[in-house]
């Protein structure tokens, strides 16, 4: 955990809450949700489906408002956001889409610098005119990845994005994403229904379910770390245990689906 | 290219390829072959005294009547004029349907609300309009385009308005994650997103302002194929009306094929090929 700065928060969620209409009821995706997360730390946050992670980040990153609770980022701190999909604008190039990460206006010389210095840190260089529909699904989202790379963030927050690619790729684009992280001392939130992978990357693991954080747990293993090593296994199957329904977190806690607000 | 697992030539439509190179010839020849052999009937039809060559005429004796005029400079005119009334009337059209297409897209209630007025504007045949039009523009050349306007302002403010309604939201999430404002979604992610439905309906009101040049110039003009063929009818010189006929067809098919070459040549993101075969 080189490079983490406990005294310094990039990111707080202070009993945020976020509903959503659902039918006549009100899906509870935040229900008080608390967070911290310090400075050139990986967060990761795994959870069964439905659970919220998605409304956390979309919530952490400003696209969605909470209904209750507070949301603070450092001010003037740059967010970099990467989806589930990697998004792309098919009427631009592997390069007119990561220069989109600059911002609407024109590109500055050192922009455009900076979108090569991307490029070739995530190896993209080949593919600098190539057109997202020519695209393999990995190389797309290290495309994404660029995007929200090139503004040169220090929060990024990452919605499962490499729940569509198969093994192999995943580790792959796992070990490059670790390596960025130590190279920028970036701060990462990173969401995942994978529980090795949250695991394999997190400073700390945090457990969601309905809403909420149930669990929070430190990971102290070295990196690189190894899925198939004992102290691995024992954490995972602690986290295993406050997965699993009824388990661990605040047993009076239930989803709260049918509630109607106000 | 470890992760290229799909090739650009591996997704283009199947049989296009051919169509590109080598072939291409042999592909337009067969094109060609129906309407050779549709000439060839005719021509014997007439020819075999099948036909009352007063109702139709040889299409010797059209294509005669349009190298006659065009010899004499008068073909050269009419379709001047008629271009610029259509190119006019089109490009008045889209500047038009675009603004009020992003305003809808901006204003999704309001458009709800004008929805029943629109689809009742939308199906008035602007021919039955027409004398409004001479009535509020005169003989002149704004009753003339107003009608081209007319005609072809609703498949392009359709298309623009289907085309910026269906854009993925995720995608407008993306912007906003960058910190785009509403103005620079609009302008880089869901005017470029929607070109696709947007460039069907400009192909269609360019089709549908063509074909609403016989309409225009029967009002009072003195020149445009439209004239030309009207004029030809009161002269009851049938070879000429079949003349008219078909330089507005075969320019209606260049215009259509001058769309897809610009299209094809400056949207490369864009399946130009599937869209024309449309």
């Amino acid at each position: 955990m080189a490079g983490v700065n406990p005294g310094r928060a990039v990111l707080r969620l202070e009993s945020a809450s976020r509903g959503f209409r659902m039918g006549s009821g009100v899906i509870r995706a935040l229900d008080g949700l608390d967070l911290q997360v310090a400075a050139g730390a990986i967060v990761t946050v795994v959870g069964p489906s439905g659970c919220g992670k998605t409304t956390l980040i979309r919530v952490a990153a400003g696209l969605v408002r909470p209904d209750a609770g507070r949301v603070w980022r450092q001010e003037s701190s740059r967010l970099g956001v990467v989806f589930q999909e990697p998004r792309l604008l098919r009427s631009l190039t592997v390069e007119g889409n990561i220069l989109l990460g600059l911002g609407p206006g024109r590109a500055s010389r050192e922009g455009l610098d900076r979108v090569g210095e991307v490029m070739a840190l995530l190896r993209l260089g080949e593919f600098r005119k190539a057109r997202p529909d020519q695209l393999s699904g990995g190389l797309a989202q290290r495309v994404a990845l660029g995007r929200a790379l090139v503004r040169d963030p220090e929060l990024l927050l990452m919605d499962e994005p490499f729940s569509a690619l198969d093994a192999p790729l995943r580790r792959r684009l796992q070990d490059e994403l670790l390596a960025i992280q130590q190279l920028r001392a970036l701060s990462v939130v990173f969401v995942t229904h994978d529980l090795s992978e949250a695991i394999y990357l997190g400073d700390r693991v945090l457990v969601m379910r309905s809403g909420r954080i149930v669990r929070d747990e430190a990971v102290g293993l070295e990196r690189p770390r190894d899925p198939r090593s004992e102290p691995f296994h024992r954490i995972q199957d602690a986290l295993v245990r406050s997965l699993e329904p009824g388990e661990a977190g605040p047993a009076a806690h239930r989803p709260q689906s049918e509630e109607t607000r106000p | 290219m470890p992760d290229m697992e799909r090739g650009a030539e591996e997704r283009s439509p199947a049989g296009s390829p051919r169509g590109r190179a080598g072939g291409g010839w042999r592909a337009a020849l067969a094109q060609l072959a129906p309407i050779l052999g549709l000439l060839a009937l005719w021509q014997i039809a007439v020819s075999a005294g099948w036909v009352n060559a007063y109702l139709l005429p040889s299409p010797r004796r059209v294509v005669l009547a349009v190298l006659d005029a065009g010899a004499r400079g008068e073909l050269g005119r009419h379709v001047g004029a008629s271009l610029l009334r259509v190119g006019a009337g089109f490009a008045l059209s889209v500047a038009l349907a675009l603004p009020l297409a992003i305003l809808t897209s901006f204003a999704p209630r309001l458009t709800a609300a004008f929805n029943p007025l629109l689809t009742f504007l939308r199906n008035i045949p602007p021919l039955a309009l027409i004398p409004v039009l001479i009535l509020w523009f005169g003989l002149g050349e704004a009753s003339k385009l107003a009608l081209i306007v007319l005609t072809s302002f609703f498949p392009v403010f359709m298309g623009a308005v289907t085309g910026l309604g269906s854009v993925d939201p995720r995608l407008v999430e993306m912007g906003r994650s960058l910190g785009f404002s509403r103005l620079r979604i609009l302008q880089r992610i869901m005017l470029p997103e929607s070109l696709p439905s947007l460039l069907n309906g400009l192909r269609l009101g360019l089709g549908f302002s063509w074909r609403a040049i016989i309409g225009a110039e029967m009002i009072a003009a003195a020149s445009g194929l439209g004239y030309w063929i009207l004029d030809a009818e009161e002269m009851a010189r049938i070879d000429v009306v079949f003349a008219g006929i078909f330089v507005i067809g075969a320019l209606g098919i260049l215009l259509d094929r001058t769309a897809y070459l610009v299209a094809l040549r400056f949207l490369p993101w864009i399946d130009v090929r599937a869209q024309w075969r449309a």
